[in-house]
């Protein structure tokens, strides 16, 4: 068996809106390393942090000031020009959002999309459908839903075929904002399924942010607890779900239902 | 399709409206027609005579019903002042003001559509090179700049009179530089030495389908001016709408998604947004062509143009009962199968839209 492979690793990321003295900290990342076919969840509430986080790990932090490293292979994200990063998005680090029906453009047949985002990263023609059909198969969809529109097929199916874009273009990196919040809850658990199976097979370091600790204990392999854009709590996932050292871990774990209580 | 069905019921029922309200405001005008047509040295006999043949003995009931059927037959009465038919009349004003308004409508989108486009990317910081220093290509004020300018330029557009617009146009441009003809469709010498077949009353077509050059020579350089008149207002509303719409559409989270698939700014603007943000509007192309219509009525005035609008004013002006109700019923159709055109069009461009 090989070394795993280190997918993602980011130092001390600072991300900040404004410049000179009024600038704010919104997110502070210290070390986060994400090595291939493991998954790494980001947890928190809204507006600590970790949905920025991910957006400068794709450069999409549009007039915010970045700090620090985010290393994807060798291409340092926070300096790349923007054109290795339009070359980065997608092929390399993809995005799974979180309301699943209207990140899909509304006026495109799911073909007609896929088609476009494949042709964007030079694949085309006879390949480009090959790899088409096969990731809508690893994602269990009919090829037939290519000649709908998003609002012709459910939430569930609109995010697996986010999904399925990651997987035709074969990114290393698959990064998820909160994406099962928008389902219905037995949506949400198969949904869940399929990103843990991909990272298996396809040996996919998958980023998972969330602000449900449920939902990321069911495949997260280490998580990172954040609020108000800092670090809480860091470590392999069962430490932190059973033995959590910050007392904000532990009131987020004690928010977490369970049965039979 | 009940859609479908039922806006063409709405459609007859507008139509219904208008020719109902324009019978009866037509009896309304103050004056008698009949003097008015026959003329101010007529005898009573003669007087008698004419309102027979206008009309105008039957009783309310009997001539709503003349006048609709007449309508439906294609008989839209006698114009008092030129003393033709008025759907004669009418198919070759009509045309005249088309072409004027099919140019605004056609400068609307092909210049306002991309001036939007340009603002908008530059608002949302396009043109931005990481590689060329801290302000970039354009540098932030340049791209500020920019927008501001594609901003305040169709600002301009709409707000200027287009009476005023207009004189001041043919005043420069013609009167004082004389790079263009005053006024008029073409030159009139042209009647003798190469006389124009009239097939669509479209000038600058009939004289491109029948290989008059001299004539298409002349149209062409009489209709530049009354046509970038005719413009501003569209292209100014569509500049200004078409920005919104399409930084309303990078706002949303289908553009997010374009761009962490690798689509640059620019990209996600023009083969993603661009669709998404053409249905609203072409609802405002819509209602810009009902609004140019009414606009070429200022505008054919100052630059002496044979179209509805000066027909219109001159059966306003000689108290033209009929005429006035024709071109009235004119513009209403005009409108209502604009706006079907419109409902029709959304559908093919939106697949959420269901007829």
């Amino acid at each position: 068996m090989t070394p795993p492979r280190s997918s993602l690793t980011v130092t001390d990321l600072k991300v900040r809106a404004g410049e000179g003295e009024d600038a704010r900290l919104l997110a502070s990342l210290p070390h986060l390393d994400v090595a291939a076919g493991t998954c790494v969840a980001i947890v928190g509430e809204s507006g600590s942090g970790k949905s920025t986080t991910l957006h400068a790990m794709l450069g999409l932090t549009d007039g915010l000031a970045v700090s620090g490293r985010i290393m994807v292979g060798d291409t340092d994200v926070v300096t790349a020009p923007e054109k290795a990063l339009t070359t980065l998005r997608g092929s390399r680090v993809a995005l799974v959002s979180q309301s699943p029906q209207s990140s899909l453009n509304p006026t495109m047949r799911l073909g007609t999309l896929m088609r476009r985002v494949l042709a964007r990263h030079g694949i085309r023609g006879a390949v480009a459908r090959q790899r088409a059909d096969d990731a809508l198969r690893d994602v269990m969809l009919d090829p037939e839903l290519l000649r709908r529109y998003p609002h012709q097929i459910s939430g569930g199916q609109a995010q697996r075929f986010a999904i399925a874009l990651a997987v035709a273009l074969r990114a290393d990196v698959v990064l998820a904002d909160e994406p099962t919040s928008a389902l219905d809850v037995t949506v949400q658990a198969a949904v869940l399924q399929l990103l843990d199976r991909l990272r298996a097979e396809h040996g996919i370091a998958l980023v998972l942010v969330s602000h449900d600790l449920a939902v990321v204990s069911r495949i997260a392999d280490h998580i990172v607890v954040m609020r108000h854009g800092h670090v809480v709590e860091s470590g392999p996932a069962a430490d932190v779900l059973g033995a959590p050292a910050a007392d904000y871990t532990r009131e987020l774990l004690a928010a977490v239902p369970t049965l039979g209580e | 399709m009940r859609f479908l069905t039922q806006r063409l019921a709405q459609s007859a029922l507008v139509i219904a409206g208008v020719v109902a309200l324009t019978f009866v405001i037509t009896r309304l005008v103050p004056g008698d027609p009949a003097v008015t047509y026959a003329g101010p040295r007529a005898t009573p006999a003669q007087l008698t005579a004419v309102r027979r043949q206008l009309g105008l003995g039957a009783s309310l009931p009997d001539q709503l019903w003349r006048y609709v059927t007449g309508l439906l037959r294609g008989d839209w009465g006698t114009s008092l002042h030129t003393r033709r038919g008025v759907l004669t009349d009418i198919s070759t004003a009509l045309p005249a003001s088309l072409e004027l308004v099919g140019c605004a409508m056609v400068l609307a989108v092909v210049v306002g559509v991309p001036l939007g486009l340009l603002g908008a990317h530059l608002r949302l910081g396009g043109g931005r090179s990481r590689g060329l220093g801290r302000w970039g290509r354009w540098g932030r004020w340049g791209r500020a700049a920019g927008d501001g300018s594609v901003r305040a330029t169709s600002m301009l557009a709409v707000s200027v009179p287009v009476f005023l617009l207009a004189l001041a146009v043919q005043n420069l441009f013609a009167a004082q530089l004389g790079w263009f003809p005053v006024a008029g469709e073409y030159t009139s010498k042209l009647n003798q030495t190469s006389p124009l077949e009239h097939l669509t009353h479209l000038t600058v077509v009939d004289a491109l389908l029948t290989g008059n050059w001299p004539v298409l020579d002349s149209a062409l350089a009489h209709l530049v001016l009354p046509a970038l008149v005719m413009a501003a207002y569209p292209v100014g509303v569509v500049a200004q709408m078409s920005r919104a719409a399409l930084l309303e559409e990078s706002a949303a989270p289908h553009a997010r998604l374009e761009r962490a698939y690798g689509f640059s700014r620019l990209q996600v603007l023009t083969r993603f947004s661009l669709r998404p943000a053409s249905g609203p509007l072409l609802a405002l192309l819509a209602l810009v062509f009902a609004f140019s219509l009414v606009n070429a009525f200022l505008v054919e005035e100052v630059f002496d143009w044979p179209g509805l609008g000066r027909y219109a004013s001159a059966a306003i002006t000689s108290s033209d009962a009929p005429a006035i109700a024709g071109v009235t019923v004119v513009v209403a159709l005009t409108y209502v199968v604009t706006n079907l055109l419109v409902d029709l069009t959304q559908a093919v461009i939106d697949p959420r839209v269901r007829l």
